[in-house]
């Protein structure tokens, strides 16, 4: 009678607590993404955050960055196909940069020497907009809805205010776009997380030895960027080249992830690019950090801007302290500096091994 | 990683496809399109489906007073923008002129409040504190549209593909946002009307015209979109002055309509006097919607046009390539010289540091744009203030 009294409390404990964790709110996030597949960073940061358990995902907005649009929207609704969470929305936005065109950049890599990544724009690969290249992972049959990410993102907001995380892993256009369509975007949002920005890395890569201020997200919509560090966000979480050249995607990750049998971790298996000595976890670092904090260790305060007189800088980063920024509106932003590597690497295989949470 | 899928390089991908984009809006392509002012061509007949894009602005509430009273137009929504005043002010004047013609049913939505890179420059120097150069009216009780500008453009263009010509009389911002963030909308517009620009030299600048020059970015997306574009720019409005004698003819008219013209036009005729302007006010507004009512009133020519965005001093300026323009390219007979449309159009010198010129816009002549290069004005204000004051 008596053990059975103490049961009876246990599971009323039990199931009180899991309740409170049932009641506790998801994470809300919108993922806005150059969404190049299959794997590869743009869809295993995308992959990160959808795996955990923490997050709601409201939506995959799509922008032409390392690769084009359309066949980035292929590639994300497959990655969403394989691991089972078609109900996750995938929004076409913009299929070009503001400002910057690729005529223009051709001129300018003649006066000023060539760009290390073109993205979608890159000789080697290129193919026009509307072709979706190889697609060794297969053709989606789910399709995006007849919207455009600007307003997916601005009535995501207005529906959701002050709660919403704006995940930015590519070029800032369809942001950008957001902001001069409604003013009040980028303030109803709860903060903006974005990889992006480089200040001063300390790397032997060659991609920024001779040009250390110039990254591709910032690079490719220049003025995009800038209208986005104009704007009034609750807070900006930066995630720059300085801190992801600490990070690697090796071999040994790879087969720790491998050896679950999971829907990512078979997608992960399979897709994952290990060629060259470069492999940085550019986007699953910022989204790691997100979703836990404490795997950053240094991080400061910095305003930040992006040069946009079409010359030599055409594109670079600009940072300023307090002391020394400019009299223009300038927005202070957080700045990471240093991570704890095997926090982050054990977060990185322990959720892209584990079975996919279904959706709410 | 993955290997070219075509062995198309990069350069010769952007000149075949922008040269294909813009042979299909534009064909047949021939170069002999010149048309003498005035002579009889199929003027439309219409109804036709346009939005207006506008900053009003005293000649912006001319030129919508008189498109509301055009049965040629079907005026799916009028779209507000930053300008010649602060979007507040061109909102509230929109609504204004939507009240005083009756037509509260045509929607009018809130656009961008600032150029897309640039800061705002307004012109309430010419258009007064309030923008309609002083004249009031009261404040208006007719909402907004629940959707910004860019997605109401948006809407309305995707419901009838193929049908909405885009009526511009401001600075292009709303336009060059809807255009990026539905990449597939350029296809689906039927042309764009724009007042804007110049050949001839500017009005805020020695290089630049207005609308051009708030948002030179926004303008240069709108000239390489592909969209068919109808340029009435300061070569032809500056021809077009308002008189005392049309002043007088609209006070005679006896509907809300004229009354407002009237006081807006005489405000604007004060104004100009007061500055000691020896010719009235241009109607730089109103002619590019009466040259799309009535095609009749313009001569155009095709141009390539692109848009100076860097300039340190000319940012805003309009540049029109043609074959025949320049003197040293002139001869008898050019425009019938199929060679000439192999004219490569090209920027400024190379530099030390560069063996090419900059910008190469395009490597062979493909016109984006018709130029008007002269006007009808008798013509032009027999219509304007025989609309206004509700005689015709």
């Amino acid at each position: 009678m008596k053990v059975g009294r103490l049961a009876y409390f246990a599971a009323a404990i039990l199931l009180m607590s899991s309740l409170t964790s049932w009641s506790q709110e998801k994470r809300k996030i919108i993922i806005d993404q150059d969404a190049a597949g299959p794997a590869g960073t743009d869809q295993q940061s995308m992959l990160l955050l959808i795996q955990s358990p923490q997050t709601e995902v409201l939506g995959i907005t799509v922008v032409t960055g390392d690769q084009w649009l359309h066949e980035e929207v292929a590639h994300t609704l497959r990655m969403l196909e394989l691991v089972g969470r078609t109900d996750i929305p995938v929004v076409p936005g913009a299929e070009y940069p503001l400002v910057r065109r690729q005529q223009e950049t051709e001129l300018w890599e003649e006066r000023y020497g060539l760009v290390a990544w073109l993205g979608a724009w890159t000789p080697r690969f290129f193919h026009p907009a509307d072709q979706l290249g190889e697609m060794p992972e297969g053709k989606p049959t789910t399709k995006a809805p007849d919207e455009d990410a600007a307003h997916f993102l601005i009535r995501m907001v207005h529906k959701y205010p002050n709660q919403i995380t704006i995940y930015e892993g590519g070029p800032m256009t369809n942001l950008a776009l957001a902001i001069t369509i409604d003013p009040e975007f980028a303030g109803l949002a709860k903060e903006l997380v974005f990889m992006g920005a480089s200040l001063n890395p300390r790397t032997d890569d060659p991609e920024f030895v001779n040009a250390p201020t110039h990254e591709f997200n910032i690079w490719f919509d220049p003025e995009a960027a800038h209208i986005v560090f104009q704007s009034r966000w609750k807070k900006i979480v930066c995630t720059p080249v300085d801190i992801s050249v600490k990070t690697r995607l090796t071999s040994d990750l790879v087969n720790r992830i491998k050896a679950a049998d999971s829907p990512s971790a078979r997608y992960i298996g399979k897709y994952a690019r290990l060629r060259g000595s470069y492999n940085y976890l550019w986007d699953e670092l910022a989204a790691a950090a997100w979703l836990d904090p404490s795997i950053i260790t240094k991080k400061e305060t910095l305003f930040m801007d992006v040069d946009l007189d079409h010359g030599a800088g055409y594109g670079n980063t600009l940072t300023w302290v307090e002391r020394d920024k400019p009299k223009l509106d300038v927005q202070p932003l957080e700045v990471q500096d240093d991570l704890d590597l095997e926090k982050f690497y054990k977060m990185f295989v322990e959720l892209l091994s584990a079975e996919t949470p279904k959706k709410n | 990683m993955k290997e070219p899928s075509k062995s198309m390089t990069r350069r010769e991908f952007v000149t075949s496809s922008a040269a294909v984009l813009a042979a299909g809006s534009f064909a047949p392509r021939t170069l002999a399109t010149e048309r003498p002012v005035g002579s009889p061509q199929a003027s439309n007949r219409g109804p036709f489906r346009v939005i207006i894009d506008t900053d009003p602005g005293v000649d912006d509430a001319l030129a919508l007073l008189l498109a509301m009273r055009s049965p040629e137009l079907k005026i799916e929504a009028i779209t507000a923008v930053a300008g010649n005043v602060p979007l507040e002010l061109t909102l509230r004047n929109a609504l204004r002129m939507v009240e005083i013609a009756g037509r509260t049913d045509i929607p009018v939505a809130a656009g961008a409040r600032s150029p897309l890179v640039r800061r705002l420059v307004t012109a309430t120097y010419a258009h007064g504190e309030n923008g309609l150069g002083g004249a009031v009216f009261p404040e208006p009780k007719t909402m907004p549209a629940k959707e910004p500008a860019a997605e109401l453009i948006r809407l309305i263009v995707r419901q009838f593909p193929g049908e909405v010509t885009l009526l511009t009389i401001g600075p292009l911002t709303n336009i060059a946002t809807a255009l990026r963030m539905d990449p597939e909308l350029a296809r689906m517009v039927r042309g764009l009307v724009m007042m804007g620009g110049s050949l001839s030299g500017g009005n805020i600048t020695p290089s630049a015209e207005f609308n051009i020059y708030v948002d030179p970015d926004a303008a240069r997306v709108v000239f390489q979109s592909g969209i068919p574009i109808t340029m009435v720019g300061l070569d032809v409005t500056r021809k077009t002055s308002l008189t005392d004698e049309h002043l007088r003819q609209l006070q005679a008219g006896q509907s809300p309509v004229s009354h407002a013209a009237a006081t807006i036009a005489r405000n604007a005729i004060e104004h100009n006097r007061e500055r000691g302007f020896i010719v009235g006010p241009n109607m730089h507004d109103s002619l590019a919607v009466a040259g799309f009512i009535d095609p009749s009133l313009l001569k155009l020519k095709e141009y390539y046009v692109d848009v100076e965005t860097t300039g340190e001093l000319t940012a805003g300026e309009t540049l029109g390539y043609s074959p025949d323009a320049g003197d040293l390219r002139r001869r008898p007979g050019m425009e019938k010289d199929p060679a000439a449309l192999n004219m490569s159009i090209r920027g400024s010198a190379p530099t030390l540091a560069s063996t090419r010129t900059s910008p190469v816009v395009r490597d062979k002549f493909v016109p984006n744009a018709n130029v008007a290069v002269d006007v009808s004005s008798a013509k032009f204000f027999d219509l304007l203030i025989g609309r206004l004051s509700g005689k015709s």
